[in-house]
């Protein structure tokens, strides 16, 4: 519980530098959201208005209290430029980047578990130079790179998969999952090499302990042991690893919404930050920080679960 | 009295505005075959749309026009060639002081909530524009207007403040507040994201950042002419995207300004490239309120510097035309300084002293590369410019606050483009951004504005550019050519104003 209250602790110093910090920072920005909401068009009466009518002329330090006093209570402000409220913006569009990057994840687990434990068997083996080169050929591609040759092969090419777009899972799982496949794999290309390789690591390591030579020489067969006896142990650092990249998802799939149109939080951020909407760009930010947090804390709780060590020596401080 | 009784006013003459090959094409692809029903258009759209409450919304960009036309409808229709024809005014008439315009409404039209549309929702619809206290985008646009009553159920009156013919184009607008949506959501507060008019189109869903869908209005007035069950809007910002998306056919109907999708459209065949030039153009000011653009001879031998045509072929790799004024109908002859580095030259030898300028450009790619055209040519005539790369909004600021000597600017399309000029060039206007004020100019401003007739303020509109062309205090050019891009199965397609397709007139043909 102390250790949950630490933690909890932490959470409200993170947001709260981040939230400032980000405030100061949009309006140190060159620029004047004001001019751009009146367009070439207005006069210099009209900017003035709309300065005023947002709020613009006043303190940015007033400003950043009154935006914090309206998070407490859950109020998120309004989109500047669609009136649009900044919570009912991030709600919608939420479900769509933790879609993105849950079924990225789940690509890039698909092919590091295989591929990690079968090099971890045979170490140095032509299977492991290969999957070795290709996984460096991998992540060496940056994914907006990898987006755009996989937009080319199977979308305009092969025409296999939708190059853009979304459909909610209220219209079907395959039409939803289809607009999934290209983005996700961008990311689950580069993904799953980091994690293979971390998995092969420590796999190597736990199949030379005693209790693993022990299963061997009962004769329990290579495939339980490699699942249920070293899979465990030797995913720490892979559960480590999965929880930064889960976090650094959220936050980075701004390059991958814009080039594949999916109406996420990356992309509602990227529109906000080219039209200056400054309560939208607070409340992404805001969202994505507290993401981050939530899910390094979770990823805490799964050490404990997994090592029942972990556990018992945070609750003893 | 000018009856208006008698079929539309054609207020445009001289040549067709239009390219006459891509009408020719697009009539021959409306008429070849009957219109097929049912189906659903997918429009890529570039930005997102603001909101349909005119005054919470602002005024509407391509985006907004060619989604609330499917929603909410003019009072006046305008043909691609200029006519303007009866829509939800079915006459209109002008008094002979021409301060007051009357016009006659449909019957039997009815909003999307099944409520009746009347001459009091045209009245309050404009009365709610024309309020300082509401701060309306369109105000400024229509600020001849004194109010609006309701005469009767279907006949509504418009008071000006001074004789004024743009009253015609502004009822016909698409983007100026020009259309008619429910007072009753209105008044709720729902408009802007729940819109309610009378259109063909209903208002279904709106998934921000997503895509705006309308289905069919059964109920609609002129049901005949509609053929499509659903229209999806989908937003899709990234110009590549969305060229994509349609070369994939995830899309139906697209449009670009971006010269490589243009031509490899072109080149390769697989959809339709529609083209048509519009008003408005691009636009160069020379601030002539400090040294040394205070003077005139400076002025025009950095004019006849620059060149369109380059700036045409360079820039916009062709897909523009040149333009020596933006309106959208011709003009004799407005004195436009042609390119000659000599006669640069022969006036900036005149001027004695060197010529040193600095132009604040946006940070873009194509900012920059403007800025560098310029620079390059500049030099050629002896001149130097140095550049100033500023965000968007920066350059809209320093124009405004008169921190610039030359800047990139834009006449925007319209149907009359008359109130922009005014604003340039009247010396009490705040939109006088070149700062150049003359009685002459102020004069022809005036004339152009108050006009009786529309032929005369055309007139005056081509007077008022000659003027502005030997002042040298701006540099218009090249003119806005629109492109759409679309399906080959997507047919009916027509002319258009303002950039803006009408898609809610198109059908999916199912070959």
């Amino acid at each position: 519980m102390r250790y949950l209250t630490a933690r909890f602790g932490h959470l409200l110093v993170v947001l709260f530098a981040v939230t400032f910090l980000t405030f100061m920072l949009v309006n140190v920005l060159p620029g004047d959201v004001a001019y751009d909401m009146a367009g070439l068009d207005a006069s210099e009466e009209e900017v003035e208005a709309i300065r005023e009518e947002i709020g613009l002329n006043r303190p940015a330090l007033l400003r950043y209290v009154e935006w914090l006093g309206g998070i407490l209570t859950g109020d998120w402000g309004k989109s500047f430029i669609t009136s649009e409220p900044v919570w009912d913006a991030i709600k919608t569009r939420f479900p769509v980047s933790l879609e993105l990057v849950i079924v990225a994840q789940i690509m890039a687990l698909l092919l590091a578990l295989p591929l990690g434990i079968i090099s971890a068997l045979r170490v140095n083996s032509r299977f492991d130079r290969v999957v070795a080169v290709g996984g460096f050929f991998c992540l060496s591609v940056p994914n907006f790179m990898m987006a755009i040759i996989l937009i080319y092969v199977f979308g305009l090419w092969l025409n296999w998969l939708p190059v853009t777009g979304y459909e909610p899972l209220s219209e079907g799982l395959w039409a939803n999952l289809r607009n999934f496949i290209l983005p996700s794999a961008s990311f689950a290309l580069a993904e799953w090499t980091i994690l293979a390789r971390v998995l092969r690591s420590d796999m190597i390591g736990v199949l030379q302990e005693d209790y693993i030579s022990m299963a061997r020489a009962k004769g329990m067969p290579v495939r339980r042991i490699l699942w249920v006896h070293a899979l465990r142990p030797s995913s720490f650092s892979l559960i480590t690893i999965f929880g930064l990249q889960v976090g650094a998802l959220i936050g980075g799939s701004i390059i991958i919404e814009s080039i594949f149109a999916l109406p996420g939080v990356g992309r509602l951020l990227i529109q906000a930050i080219f039209l200056r909407d400054f309560m939208v760009i607070q409340g992404c930010v805001t969202f994505i920080a507290m993401a981050y947090v939530v899910i390094n804390f979770s990823i805490d709780i799964c050490y404990a679960l997994l090592d029942p060590r972990i556990r018992v020596a945070r609750s003893h401080g | 009295m000018l009856n208006k009784d008698h079929a539309s006013i054609r207020l445009r003459r001289g040549a067709a505005l239009v390219l006459a090959a891509s009408l020719a094409a697009v009539a021959g692809n409306a008429q070849a075959a009957d219109p097929v029903k049912g189906g659903t258009l997918t429009v890529g759209l570039e930005t997102d749309v603001r909101g349909f409450d005119t005054v919470k919304g602002g005024v509407y960009g391509i985006s907004g026009r060619t989604v609330a036309g499917a929603l909410e409808e003019p009072l006046i229709m305008v043909t691609p060639d200029r006519k303007y024809e009866p829509h939800l005014a079915t006459s209109w008439s002008n008094s002979d002081d021409g301060l007051t315009w009357t016009l006659k409404l449909r019957t039997g039209v009815k909003y999307h909530d099944g409520s009746d549309f009347e001459s009091s929702d045209v009245a309050a619809h404009f009365n709610r524009i024309l309020d300082p206290k509401n701060k309306s985008r369109s105000r400024g646009f229509m600020s001849a207007i004194k109010g609006a009553e309701a005469v009767d159920g279907n006949t509504v009156r418009f008071t000006l403040k001074h004789p004024w013919q743009a009253f015609l184009p502004t009822m016909a607008g698409r983007d100026m507040g020009g259309l008619m949506e429910s007072q009753e959501q209105t008044a709720s507060g729902k408009q802007n994201r729940s819109p309610i008019g009378t259109g063909p189109y209903i208002f279904q869903e709106w998934r921000g950042g997503d895509r705006i869908i309308v289905t069919k209005n059964p109920n609609y007035w002129d049901k005949d002419k509609i053929h499509l069950d659903k229209i999806i809007y989908r937003i899709l910002p990234d110009t590549q995207t969305r060229f994509a998306s349609l070369i994939a056919g995830d899309i139906d109907l697209i449009w670009t300004d971006r010269a490589n999708s243009i031509h490899q459209a072109e080149k390769e065949g697989k959809v339709t490239v529609y083209k048509q030039d519009g008003g408005g153009s691009g636009l160069v000011l020379f601030n002539a309120s400090a040294p040394p653009l205070d003077s005139k001879v400076v002025r025009n031998a950095v004019r006849h510097a620059l060149s369109q045509e380059i700036v045409n072929k360079v820039l916009w790799k062709g897909t523009r035309y040149k333009a020596e004024h933006p309106m959208p109908f011709k003009c004799k002859d407005v004195s436009y300084p042609n390119f000659s580095t000599a006669k640069a030259k022969e006036l900036a030898a005149q001027y004695g002293k060197p010529i040193k300028l600095q132009m604040i450009h946006t940070t873009t790619p194509r900012g920059k590369e403007l800025g560098e055209i310029f620079q390059q040519l500049m030099k050629k005539a002896g001149m130097q410019l140095d550049l100033i790369p500023v965000d968007q909004s920066i350059l809209v600021k320093r124009v405004f606050t008169n921190k610039y000597q030359i800047s990139g600017w834009r006449v925007a399309d319209a149907l009359d483009v008359g109130p922009q000029l005014f604003g340039l060039s009247h010396s009490k206007s705040p939109y006088n951004i070149t700062r150049l004020k003359t009685p002459e100019l102020d004069k022809l401003s005036l004339a152009m504005r108050m006009a009786k007739t529309m032929e005369s303020r055309e007139q005056l509109q081509c007077d008022l550019v000659s003027m502005i062309n030997q002042n040298g205090n701006m540099a218009f050019g090249p003119g806005n050519r629109y492109h759409i891009l679309l399906q080959k199965n997507i047919k009916g397609m027509r002319g258009f104003t303002g950039g803006t397709a009408y898609v809610w007139y198109l059908w999916k043909d199912k070959g």
